[in-house]
């Protein structure tokens, strides 16, 4: 059948209106024929790939996004764990290739860059443990390289040793970048069951099951829900309202695929992923808390809350597993704090706490996402907040992640502004208790009972 | 009883059903030379000519157009093809927009596809 007027004027709506956009496109580069032992030779190798396999992205991008008057916010790169091709150099500095990232990244006019990564899940390889030490010098030094260590899944259990070294690592990046108010924290995550085809920041690297080259796509959307969410009538039934979510979470799915594809196609490599996720942006109305509010909260972190974000990612998931057949890395709501302007707004107000924030991460992707804590939180207490995330992915067998910034200097109550899409929010008060006896302990938190499933 | 009773489809309904199939995987195909260009505008007159004008120089051809007046708001959905259009479809889409924005009316160009992808299962 023809496409009607309403269907046409109903997309334009969703792109002008609502803010539908392809959050980000990013291509997957495997580095593993980069390796070698005098790192000066890796790093330069390892540039010298990034820009022969990327050096289209960003124009291929643009040129889809006019095509399809549907804008792709971000161009991106992902690359293999940097520990893996890092491993046989003769060094113990990683920091080079670090900047040799960034300095492609600037050089193909990308936004990010993704993989100096580390998967220390079970215990720390030599390798692993020399990234992890290098990484607040890498992020100090950079300015669009991202980096992830995983530090537990459900077949391996938590290690705590990674656990404590990433709660330091943690501390030492905000501290070095303090002028900024510690925003190195806002490209660093860490992860439990960490998925290798992840398309989206701070958290993307080219797993190692993954092919040479590919493209993947994480949409957005948060607006588009929320307006249908809010045309409906407020006593109008929740499974009516799921519903509505899903028909609408299919149409923007759709739309990222095509474009996905498009891309692909035209940089002449494989479609790999798209993401479910619903990325929130600091934009007014492009907010994941404004849908949990639409859905009949007053205010996102009261009563409820969980339960409107459980509905809300299930049904996002079935309108994306519907439109279609290659949903992979995240794929479910996100609710980072500073990305999204409501969500900041309510923690300001005390609505929502940190405590609240981890409840909700237990039914949604991805985790504790861009809250800013007291500078004066100890690494052992970062550790803590880490290992209690990592236990939910673990236990529940999703992802969780732990993007938290220590702001030097700054107390509860004060305001941190980082700007463009990573947006601001309020210092959020931690738990005073300490955790570091418990963290001191190291060694390894065995695999639950939910891993033995053989 | 019910299988006896399918066989017995009115020979005409498969006929359609097949056309209508065909039909479909035609427009599927032909979506990639199709562009969608809407239009919204106070109303007055000479807004289709001119938007047409710049269509006719660049030998693009005109499928299908709806218009309607809303609240005295001129919209106009147009279905075009740039098979055979001169130059590339973003210095069309380009030419458009200004021509847009000299005679104060929003004009959109997407590609058909994306409509497609978004409203068709």
């Amino acid at each position: 059948m023809a496409i009607g007027s309403e269907e046409i004027f109903e997309t334009l709506g969703m792109i002008h209106a609502q803010k539908l956009d392809i959050r980000t496109v990013t291509m997957g580069i495997d580095l593993h024929d980069c390796a070698g032992s005098d790192i000066k030779r890796v790093a330069q190798k390892v540039h010298d790939k990034i820009m022969r396999q990327a050096e289209r992205l960003v124009s291929v991008a643009e040129e889809v996004a006019q095509e399809y008057g549907i804008p792709i916010i971000n161009k991106r790169v992902s690359v293999t764990p940097v520990s893996w091709i890092a491993a046989a150099c003769e060094t113990t500095d990683y920091v080079p290739i670090a900047l040799a990232l960034d300095r492609a990244a600037h050089e193909l006019g990308i936004d990010f860059i993704g993989g100096f990564s580390a998967l220390a899940q079970k215990d720390l390889s030599r390798a692993s443990a020399i990234l992890i030490r290098c990484i607040p010098r890498a992020l100090a030094e950079t300015s669009r390289l991202c980096a992830s260590v995983n530090i537990g899944t459900t077949k391996a259990g938590i290690n705590m040793d990674a656990v404590a070294l990433m709660g330091q690592a943690m501390k030492a990046a905000a501290d070095l970048t303090a002028d900024t108010a510690g925003s190195a924290c806002a490209r660093l995550v860490v992860f439990c069951n960490a998925v290798e085809d992840n398309p989206f920041m701070a958290g993307a690297f080219c797993g190692v099951g993954e092919g040479d080259c590919s493209l993947s796509v994480g949409i957005s959307g948060p607006g588009t829900i929320r307006a249908a969410v809010q045309a409906l009538d407020r006593d109008l039934d929740l499974q009516t309202v799921a519903e509505e979510i899903k028909r609408v979470a299919f149409k923007i799915t759709r739309a990222g695929e095509l474009v996905g594809r498009k891309c692909a196609a035209k940089l002449g490599i494989p479609f790999n992923i798209i993401d479910l996720s619903l990325a929130p942006t600091p934009a007014p109305g492009d907010s994941v808390g404004d849908i949990l509010e639409a859905l009949g909260l007053d205010r996102v972190g009261g009563p409820g809350t969980t339960a409107a974000l459980a509905l809300l990612n299930d049904a996002v998931k079935r309108g994306g597993a519907m439109a279609t057949s290659h949903a992979g890395g995240m794929s479910g709501a996100f609710i980072p704090v500073s990305e999204d302007a409501t969500m900041a707004r309510r923690a300001a107000e005390g609505f929502l706490t940190l405590e609240k924030l981890e409840a909700m991460t237990a039914v949604c992707s991805v985790g504790l996402d861009m809250i800013i804590v007291p500078g004066d939180t100890t690494p052992e207490t970062l550790s803590g907040i880490i290992a209690d995330e990592a236990a939910i992915g673990m236990i529940n067998k999703k992802t969780t992640a732990v993007r938290i910034i220590p702001a030097p200097g700054r107390k509860v109550g004060d305001f941190v502004d980082f700007g463009g899409l990573l947006g601001g929010g309020p210092v959020m008060r931690v738990n005073p208790s300490s955790c570091a006896v418990f963290v001191r302990r190291g060694g390894r938190i065995p695999a639950p009972l939910q891993g033995l499933s053989n | 009883m019910m299988s006896a009773k399918r066989d017995k489809v009115n020979p005409n309904l498969r006929l359609m059903a097949a056309h209508a199939q065909a039909v479909a995987e035609g427009q599927r195909a032909a979506a990639e030379s199709r562009i969608v260009i809407a239009v919204i505008g106070r109303d007055r007159p000479g807004i289709m000519a001119g938007v047409t004008a710049v269509l006719a120089q660049r030998q693009a051809n005109i499928l299908d157009v709806s218009q309607t007046i809303m609240s005295d708001l001129f919209t106009m959905v147009m279905l075009v093809d740039i098979k055979g259009i001169s130059g590339a479809f973003a210095g069309l889409k380009k030419e458009l927009e200004g021509h847009g924005q000299k005679e104060g009316l929003s004009i959109v160009v997407q590609h058909e596809e994306i409509f497609r992808a978004m409203h068709r299962v």
